[in-house]
């Protein structure tokens, strides 16, 4: 039990995929202009993470070493195409906003690099809290990055104005540059943040 | 590598693949409907909206397709009807159909009131009209009100051809194009009336 705790939670600080691997970064770059298409994007990668982690864990001792990957990428893909078509069905506005992100949720790196890294040698439960845990932290950080890009690029928080009316809006942020600062930021202060806590820790000891 | 390995990964990779496109297809007929939904509410909802009035129903789930011609390749022609009820009763369908302006073609959606059978309103849809020009014109409200109360057969031509349309000044063309779509939806409504009401 504890061991999935763990594996569930080491997602959400100490292994948070953006930050930590920096992993997955064209997505965490395109979608973060607002926060509706962060979150809708980071709830297609958490069901894609908990699902091909969970087929892969199960099938992991009947697929050959040699064609793993391949495998690994047809159960990714399938789990990605489900999240297309249910986006389109059911959150049409969602599905043409993020557009072409959707699909490329099978070349993100942070779902194959689990099943290559995790997936292929732990337990299914193990194997799931790391796909829950990873999903999760991918889409917190997608949602810190797109909270910071929104309210000061446009002055607006899941699309309602939280700025001042007269707010101008900060245009800068919401292009890729902008982008990659406020991700440098955010790494930064990760690293400050845990150099910190490993500090007290070692004065504790 | 021995031949059993290589059956083994050949076995293993057919498997996986067939049953994960087995699984999508399931998905997919299981979706296609509601995303079709989707699609029309996304796309044509606006255009619906701008020529149907006073209606308490979905027209975009009140909906038929049939089969109105085949194209020069033989592929059957699909137009979809939108039924416009108040109190459950009939009072428009609406329907796209197209001409061919200046920039090639117009698609005009057009609502046929009920059971009065003369024109509604219309208006365009998808077109490569020269913006500022045909774009501008088809607009005008001044245009588009001349379809308006006309009976399925009017003469839809020009009145410099006898019919009944004026002619935006500047843009003729446009102007051709939107009333031969609107005299093209006319001819459907007529000759597959039975089936539309039916």
């Amino acid at each position: 039990m504890a061991r999935i705790v763990k594996e569930f939670t080491k997602g959400l600080w100490e292994e948070v995929p953006p930050f930590r691997f920096v992993l997955g970064l064209c997505s965490v770059l395109a979608v973060t202009t607002s926060m509706s298409s962060a979150i809708g994007l980071g709830g297609g990668v958490i069901f894609v993470t908990v699902m091909s982690n969970v087929l892969i864990s199960a099938f992991r001792k009947v697929i050959p070493d040699k064609v793993r990957i391949a495998v690994f990428i047809v159960i990714i893909a399938t789990a990605v195409i489900i999240v297309e078509l249910t986006m389109q069905a059911y959150f049409y506005g969602l599905y043409e906003v993020l557009g072409i992100w959707i699909p490329l949720i099978v070349v993100n790196c942070l779902v194959l690099g689990r099943a290559e890294a995790f997936a292929r040698k732990e337990p299914v439960i193990i194997s799931l809290a790391d796909g829950l845990g990873m999903g999760i932290g991918f889409t917190i950080s997608l949602a810190v990055v797109a909270s910071i890009r929104e309210i000061i690029g446009a002055g607006t928080w899941f699309g309602s104005q939280v700025m001042p009316a007269n707010y101008p809006g900060f245009t800068f942020i919401l292009k890729p540059p902008g982008a990659f600062v406020c991700l440098g930021v955010m790494l930064g202060l990760m690293n400050v943040i845990s150099a910190r806590m490993d500090a007290k820790k070692k004065a504790a000891a | 590598m021995t031949i059993r390995d290589i059956i083994t990964m050949v076995v293993v990779l057919t498997i996986a693949s067939s049953v994960c496109g087995g699984g999508l297809a399931l998905v997919k007929m299981a979706t296609a409907e509601q995303v079709e939904y989707q699609k029309i509410k996304n796309i044509k909802e606006p255009a619906l909206k701008k020529i149907l009035s006073g209606y308490d129903n979905d027209p975009v789930s009140d909906r038929k397709t049939i089969i109105t011609g085949k194209d020069s390749k033989g592929k059957d022609i699909k137009t979809t009807f939108f039924y416009a009820k108040k109190g459950g009763k009939l009072i428009a369908v609406a329907l796209e159909a197209y001409g061919s302006g200046y920039g090639g073609p117009i698609g005009v959606v057009m609502s046929i009131k009920q059971p009065e059978e003369v024109l509604g309103a219309v208006a365009a849809t998808t077109n490569s009209e020269t913006p500022s020009v045909g774009g501008v014109a088809m607009e005008e409200p001044g245009f588009r009100g001349q379809f308006e109360g006309q009976p399925a057969d009017a003469n839809f031509g020009l009145s410099s051809a006898g019919g009944i349309v004026n002619a935006v000044s500047g843009a003729t063309m446009s102007s051709v194009g939107v009333s031969t779509a609107v005299k093209n939806g006319m001819e459907i409504y007529k000759k597959y009336k039975s089936d539309i009401l039916g």
